[in-house]
């Protein structure tokens, strides 16, 4: 079983949902972001265009980032999920070097959303999850499909732009949709195989 | 909090330099990175030229080198785990070689002072074997680990692991150079006119780097010449690499006609600091690719 | 997955209490206020502390997904900056900016002292009592009307929520469709287009609710087309959009509305005969004409040749045309009149005015017709109703000027001539049809008939209802809407002229005393000076809230407020007129209630208002306006005489409801009630006997009456405002010159200033300065959202008259708290628009009429907060570092904010580019945005910018 997402850029409506529930559900520090969503303008007056991209990490089959660790921190869990044992990161940062879609952060420090005014209870809670000097990244939200949920993104997804499910399975949802509508992923020329795909608009 | 600022601001998603290796406490990285190049070069060269002294401040230098990394790293008390991966880890590789390095180095030396200046035994020879697979390694190692870095284009380059290796030549010769010159030996020709090949192919492949990652058609390699040579770390580049580097040597080299040992030293330290300026500007130098690139922006 | 299980343990509780160390890990059901989307949400409590906030997927309202803010609530809840304790000012000077010099107080001298000022008030004149609430509080706002109705003030209102938000559009929402705002059907429409609204998408009135329905429809295709001045995150999404000049919504609509009656002929007969006043004989003076007998407004029936009043059953095929002669007067159907009317706006004038092009407005029309498939019917649930796939919807851009109601009406009435209201794939009210739980029946409405068959709405929020239209008469209030009653809020309640009118129109009594409920009206009235002004006449300000916020800066005391996760409400939705999702599929009815202790000494304004009601003896008016309120009769009434705690007063709501067996408790553990939706309720329009003016005849009397009491008191009144046909009619402040693109000038290393400078080129600066430029063609609400969230809500993008509220997309910056309600407290007010009084003035719909016969000049606009350097410590101090750091950010973020619109905030004194001669520049020939591009941070280039687009740029462009 291969786990993989799929997200519909024909239904994502650019709400930051995703991004915002999974920092909600990680509670990550300031600055970190395991989802995102990017947004650009093209075009001209009076024809542009914005486009917005969620992007989250690809759990790459062939991770530059797992061959980049050193220690063996950055590996393959189950289903094809790329995580990060966080007792065995170095800090060394190469996986952040090796990830050609910026999707590793390094917490170098405690920080919290109100600075002077210390963390929240909240934080005080969910920042014990992280510590520091180790690099983190988007799990797939293991511990949610443990307990048979979704990821916190895709369960948020208002517009219900995201799926996750069995890549190997020709018959899932997912493998299906990127049958049907032709999914693409992002910079393939890396040769990483993500497991992120994405419908076009 | 800037830095924060800035990833929130751009959310990661512009051309936009890495800040993890080679800013704040990332310094320490390229002064390990230094550190461990010059020794490697300078063990080699001073096995070559059997300066025994040369093997000692090989050492040291490498030893400085491993405590910059240490004191680089996140979680520097898990530093021994970096051995594991070394089957695909080019930092592991690095990391294991330092080691071979730095037991089969730090045993030969002893045996060396110990038996002053004949190790002929076993245990010399294979320690000396040991420090020689490790030389090896950590001259070839570092230009690797920036290769293999896919999301920075400009590093992505195969030169980048030849142009370390001549660094570490440069800076194995550089070290020769100066201890001679603190022995009160003036360099012998032969020595200088390596330090200038060796130059030569520094500056060739570094040429034709900047000219591959301008002309190779990606974006962010484009960013990061611009950067390096008209950009934000010009100065580094003008100062230090250029002037420290190669002119202030140069000027030196054609002004002495008599090679003394002070001049030979400030030839020997302008050329390692400009290779630590090289070092820190290229690594700066380097720029995530974004992964929507915009239409509009393809042309750096 | 036994790897991920001990992952688990590890991830989730890592470094803190072990499993067993758990005492309470509870999921509770409530609702998000953050914005009034209302959604459903589910809190998760472990130990005491909130620890993730989700969408509860047992509602209809979210249906268990929540946008970026509302799962962000947690901050809002832990904010340090939150009040702790009530404070009192020791400062009487009160000014933007100034100081209070809090001291904390206890409740009970906060609540002694309140209440015997409310006991002098109170004994003086009631009326001297003025209510302030925010909007989004406004559908839960039960204490805040009950308490006023009790104390005998008719001076509530919603402060910038009520000028700005949905004067216009609210009312004629009520008029035509029975409700507060309109949105197409998702599920059916296969046309829709959105005049300055964001329904359904990214971030403002009705995204979430509505988002899954609008992506469903993208996905099944329907046509997307967003008029909007700025390409905002609807238009990212939709299939066109249309630049329009701000406030000229009117013009295109109406220009629309000719091509489709006149050029075309596509209109619904049927559904004009049946449901509007189309039929209805309009004399020579513009009145309809009546039953000698009966009143009733009379058709022609062509079959007998007579006149006969509209509900005559023979009456069946009345006519839309011709001129027939009733009681020797020549009379038009008011078909007839629309359709004459609507000649003067052909494509041309429209194009003129509007700036979309004749040829656009021609294709918009005849696409929107065709897509309304006039005719057609289709079967829902069984029933087979009329299939009209086409909408035209509005809010708050569209209806934000001076003739906004006429903007809202002519936009609607695209919707009415193709019958493509409240029925199938059309444009649906939110909900005004219910017919109640199965086993309750309740709650129960249907609009209704008024005499002329003309439709009043059957369920509102405000005791004030936009149709049939009270009788005009000398104002009581201090905002004077009895003498417009078409308005429920008005600007005069915080203008510059108020004390002028009342002196003119001897209103018996001044405002003395305050009670605001979390508005921050000097930010979001408009024009600070003028609202700083009228609160400096205030001699006691109660403000409840959860910051100090620049509005505290006027309140003598600021009590501190219970966060929406902690307070109790039987109905946060108001349902389900507001802002429960229309289309099919489920009614939903759920409960908010505290999902966390108040902490410090916070408490429930609802509470407080309650016990100070019955602390001044009010008991008796207050029981029974809650009563009256919520319609409470029966064993669920409240005995006058009794005294009841909040949590009672709920229960009793809810069992009046739903029955005795599902009482507050019941609610508490379930959350959310639940039930279909019927075809009828939805789509109900065939089966309401009801009929909606396209012919406002009521205007013209109302417009009479009001003028009369205006002249006979010196105000000047503009009748135009009251013709029963929608005109495009000029706002001001639209008018304003110089409004063009105000290019930015930076220096660029290495280059002349004001040198051009490429598109995509890299700025090679030192430090941060460094990157590509980036040339930016269009005001967009992301812009916004960046502004907002960085600190700057005032100023950037939005309307050309008023700085627009960036709605912040807190994702966009990723921290919970930034994006929330009180980063208003943040933002920059330097970029506040010139006159908000005029503009506040200007914004009201027809009823305002022109107060003052001159504008005075702009007063420049300046940073409300600028602290010395030896600036207090603390919230207030902190406020201070926080606006300069927002408008430093602000500053920043500009730069990617172009023209027309943002550039308006500050006139730009600079000449046009030298490569964009004044006068050939396409804004300053129409007005329009976005002629030109600004670079970040910099100057200006019209050079066009090469460069091919990258695979997925390709695949992302629909
Ligand atoms: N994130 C966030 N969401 C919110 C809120 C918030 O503060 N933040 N507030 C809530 C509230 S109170 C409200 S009322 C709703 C409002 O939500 P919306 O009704 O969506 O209102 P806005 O986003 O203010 O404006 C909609 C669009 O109108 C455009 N516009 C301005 N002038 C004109 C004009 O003359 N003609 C046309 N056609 N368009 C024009 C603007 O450019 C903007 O894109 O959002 C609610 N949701
Ligand atoms: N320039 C410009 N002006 C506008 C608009 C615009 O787009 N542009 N939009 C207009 C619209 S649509 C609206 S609705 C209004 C909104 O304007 P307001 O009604 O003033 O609402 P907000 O500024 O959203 O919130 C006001 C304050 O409520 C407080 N608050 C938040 N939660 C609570 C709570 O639970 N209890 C209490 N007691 N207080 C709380 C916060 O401290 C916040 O500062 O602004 C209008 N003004
Ligand atoms: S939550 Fe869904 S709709 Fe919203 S931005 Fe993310 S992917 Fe798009
Ligand atoms: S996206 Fe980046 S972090 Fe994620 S698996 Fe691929 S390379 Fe690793
Ligand atoms: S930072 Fe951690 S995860 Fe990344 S490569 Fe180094 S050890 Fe591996
Ligand atoms: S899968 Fe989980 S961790 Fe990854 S982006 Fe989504 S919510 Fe975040
Ligand atoms: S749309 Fe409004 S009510 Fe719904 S989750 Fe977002 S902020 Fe809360
Ligand atoms: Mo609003």
């Amino acid at each position: 079983m291969r786990l993989g997402m799929v997200i519909d850029l024909k239904r994502c409506m650019a709400c930051y949902g995703c991004q915002m529930s999974c920092k909600a559900e990680h509670g990550t520090p300031p600055g970190v972001f395991f989802a995102r969503v990017l947004k650009r303008e093209e075009g001209h007056y009076p024809t542009p265009r914005m486009l917005f991209l969620p992007v989250l990490c690809n759990h790459c089959s062939d991770a530059p980032c797992v061959s980049a660790c050193p220690t063996g921190a950055s590996h393959y869990a189950e289903h094809g999920i790329v995580d990060i044992d966080k007792d065995k990161c170095v800090g060394c940062r190469a996986c952040m070097m090796a990830c050609p879609y910026n999707n590793r952060y390094f917490h170098d420090e405690r920080r919290y959303y109100f600075g002077e005014a210390g963390p929240t209870p909240y934080e005080e809670i969910c920042s014990d999850r992280h510590p520091e000097g180790v690099v983190m990244k988007c799990n797939f939200c293991r511990h949610r499909l443990a307990e048979g949920k979704d990821p916190a993104c895709v369960a948020n997804c208002a517009a219900k732009a995201r799926t996750i499910g069995d890549l190997d399975d020709p018959n899932s949802t997912v493998s299906r949709l990127i049958k049907e509508r032709g999914g693409f992923t992002l910079h393939p020329e890396a040769g990483t195989g993500p497991n992120v795909y994405y419908l076009a608009p | 909090m800037n830095r924060y600022d800035q990833l929130i601001a751009d959310l990661r998603s512009d051309y936009r330099p890495q800040r993890e290796w080679g800013e704040g406490r990332g310094v320490l990285m390229v002064v390990g990175h230094f550190l461990v190049g010059i020794a490697g070069g300078t063990w080699l060269m001073a096995s070559i030229y059997g300066v025994t002294a040369g093997l000692a401040v090989a050492y040291v230098l490498a030893a400085l080198g491993a405590l910059a990394h240490l004191a680089f790293l996140g979680r520097p008390e898990r530093a021994l785990g970096m051995m594991r991966h070394f089957r695909t880890s080019w930092i592991s590789r690095g990391f294991v070689g330092l080691a071979l390095f730095l037991v089969g180095g730090g045993i030969y030396l002893a045996i060396l002072l110990v038996a002053s200046g004949s190790a002929t035994g076993l245990v010399a020879r294979t320690a000396q074997a040991v420090a020689a697979v490790g030389t090896v390694v950590i001259i070839g190692y570092m230009g690797f680990c920036y290769t293999a870095s896919k999301a920075i284009p400009f590093w992505h380059s195969p030169l980048h692991p030849a142009l370390y290796i001549a660094y570490a030549l440069r800076g194995g010769i550089a070290a020769l150079l100066v201890i001679g010159a603190a022995a009160g030996a003036a360099a012998s020709d032969g020595l200088l006119q390596l330090w200038i090949g060796v130059t030569v192919v520094v500056a060739l492949f570094f040429a034709l780097e900047i000219q591959g990652a301008w002309s190779g058609g990606n974006v962010a390699a484009r960013w990061s010449v611009r950067d390096l040579l008209a950009g934000r770390l010009a100065l580094l580049f003008y100062g230090g690499t250029l002037a420290l580097g190669l002119i202030v040597p140069l000027a030196l080299l054609a002004a002495s006609t008599a090679a003394s040992p002070a001049v030979m030293a400030l030839i020997g330290l302008a050329s390692a600091a400009g290779d630590f300026f090289m070092k820190l500007a290229t690594v700066r130098a380097g720029v995530y690719r974004p992964l929507v690139i915009p239409a509009r922006r393809q042309r750096a | 997955m036994k790897d991920a299980r001990q992952e688990l343990e590890a991830v989730m509780h890592a470094g803190r209490a072990s499993a067993a160390e758990i005492r309470e890990d509870v999921w509770i059901p409530s609702v998000c206020t953050i914005c009034y989307g209302g959604c459903a949400i589910r809190a998760h409590r472990v130990n005491g502390t909130i620890v993730k906030i989700e969408g509860n997927p047992a509602s209809p309202t979210g249906n268990g997904r929540l946008c970026a803010k509302g799962i962000a609530g947690i901050m809002i809840l832990y904010d340090p900056h939150r009040l702790k304790t009530p404070l009192r000012r020791t400062n009487p000077q009160k000014g933007i900016g100034i100081d209070p010099g809090w001291k904390p107080i206890s409740w009970e001298e906060a609540l002694a002292e309140t209440a015997a000022r409310l006991e002098k008030v109170r004994a003086e004149d009631p009326r001297q009592l003025v209510l302030q609430v925010t909007t989004t509080m406004a559908p839960s706002s039960l204490l805040f009307f009950t308490f006023g109705w009790a104390f005998g003030t008719p001076n509530m209102w919603v402060a910038g929520g009520g000028v700005h938000c949905g004067n216009g559009a609210h009312a004629a929402g009520g008029i035509t469709h029975a409700s507060w705002s309109v949105v197409p059907d998702f599920k059916h429409c296969n046309y829709a287009i959105y005049f300055g609204a964001s329904k359904g998408h990214g971030a403002g009135h009705a995204a979430t609710p509505n988002i899954a329905q609008a992506a469903d429809a993208r996905e099944r295709g329907m046509r997307m087309v967003v008029v909007d001045p700025m390409c905002n995150f609807a238009a990212a999404k939709a299939n066109e959009w249309v630049p329009i000049r701000v406030g000229t919504d009117a013009a295109l609509a109406l220009a629309m509305a000719n091509c489709l009656v006149n050029e075309l002929g596509i209109y619904d007969a049927e559904y004009l005969r049946t449901k509007t006043d189309a039929i209805y004989l309009v004399r020579p003076s513009g009145r309809y004409a009546r039953d000698a007998a009966s009143g009733k407004p009379l058709v022609w029936d062509a079959g007998a040749g007579t006149a006969k009043p509209y509900d005559d059953p023979a009456a069946k095929n009345a006519a839309l045309e011709g001129e027939y002669k009733v009681d020797g007067e020549t009379c038009k159907p008011a078909f007839a009149m629309l359709r004459d009317h609507l000649k003067r706006y052909t494509a041309e004038e429209g194009e003129r005015i509007s700036g979309v092009p004749a040829a656009t407005i021609r294709r918009l029309a005849r696409e929107f017709g065709e897509a309304a498939r006039v005719g057609s019917t289709i079967v829902v649930d069984g029933v087979t109703l009329p299939y009209r796939p086409a909408s035209a919807i509005f809010f708050r851009g569209a209806q934000g000027h001076k003739n906004s109601m006429y903007n809202c009406f002519a936009i609607d009435l695209l919707n009415h001539i193709v019958g493509a209201a409240d029925v199938v794939g059309g444009t649906l009210g939110f909900n005004p049809v219910c017919h109640g739980h199965p086993e309750s029946g309740r709650p129960r409405y249907q609009p209704r008939p008024d005499r002329d068959g003309l439709m009043a709405v059957g369920s509102w929020m405000l005791p004030h209802v936009p149709y049939p239209p009270a009788e005009p008469r000398r104002p009581d209030s201090i905002g004077f809407t009895e003498l417009f009653p078409l308005s429920h809020v008005s600007p005069l309640m915080a203008s510059s002229d108020q004390e002028q009118w009342w002196q003119r129109f001897d209103l018996p009594y001044r405002p003395k005393m305050m009670i605001n409920y979390g508005a921050n009206s000097i930010m979001s009235v408009g024009n600070k000076d003028a609202v700083a002004a009228s609160l400096k006449n205030f001699e006691f300000i109660v403000s409840f809230d959860l910051f100090l916020n620049e509005f505290s800066d006027f309140a003598d005391i600021v009590l501190p407020d219970a966060s929406y996760l902690e307070v109790l409400d039987p109905r946060p939705n108001f349902p389900f007129i507001f802002n429960h999702p229309a289309g099919m599929g489920d009614w939903g009815w759920p409960i908010r209630q505290p999902v966390a202790e108040p902490a410090y000494e916070r408490r429930s304004a609802r509470e407080m208002l309650l016990g100070l009601a019955y602390r001044l003896g009010l008991g008796p008016e207050i029981n029974m306006a809650i009563n009256a309120f919520y319609g409470l009769d029966g064993p669920q009434m409240l005995d006058p005489a009794g005294t009841y705690t909040l949590e009672e007063i709920c229960d009793r709501e809810l069992k009046h409801k739903f029955g005795p067996a599902r009482g507050l408790e019941w609610f508490k553990e379930h959350g959310v009630i639940t039930w279909p939706k019927k075809a009828e309720e939805v789509y109900w329009r065939p089966f309401v006997d009801v009929r909606i003016p396209i012919y406002h005849e009521y205007l013209m009397d109302l417009g009479e009456r009001t003028g009369k009491l205006c002249e006979a008191a010196g105000m000047h009144f503009d009748p135009r405002y009251y013709g029963p046909l929608p005109e495009w009619l000029p706002c001001p402040s639209h008018e304003v010159k110089g409004c063009g693109v105000r290019p930015l000038r930076v220096l660029l290393p290495g280059r002349d200033p004001g040198e051009r400078v490429h598109d995509g080129e890299p700025v090679a600066g030192r430090g941060r300065a460094h990157g590509p430029v980036q040339l930016s063609h269009r005001p967009q609400r992301g812009n916004r959202a960046a502004q907002g969230a960085a600190g700057g809500r005032g100023g950037v993008g939005g309307n050309l008259d008023r700085p627009a509220r960036g709605r912040a997309h807190p994702g966009d910056r990723g921290h919970p708290a930034r994006g929330a309600r009180h980063r208003r407290l943040r933002r920059p007010l330097d970029r506040a628009p010139a006159d908000r009084a005029r503009q506040g003035r200007l914004l009201q719909r027809p009823a305002r009429g022109r107060l003052r016969a001159h504008e005075p000049g702009q007063p420049q606009p300046r940073p409300l907060r600028q602290g010395p350097a030896d600036a207090p410590r603390g919230p207030a101090r902190r406020a201070r570092d926080l606006t300069a750091r927002g408008r430093a950010v602000a500053r920043r973020r500009v730069t990617r904010v172009p023209g027309g619109v943002g550039g308006c905030a500050r006139p730009p004194p600079t000449a046009a580019p030298a490569d964009q001669p004044a006068g050939t520049s396409a804004s300053t020939r129409s007005g329009l945005p976005l002629p030109c591009r600004i670079l970040s941070g910099g100057a200006i280039s019209t050079a066009p910018v090469g460069g091919s687009r990258s695979r997925l740029v390709r695949h992302c462009n629909p």
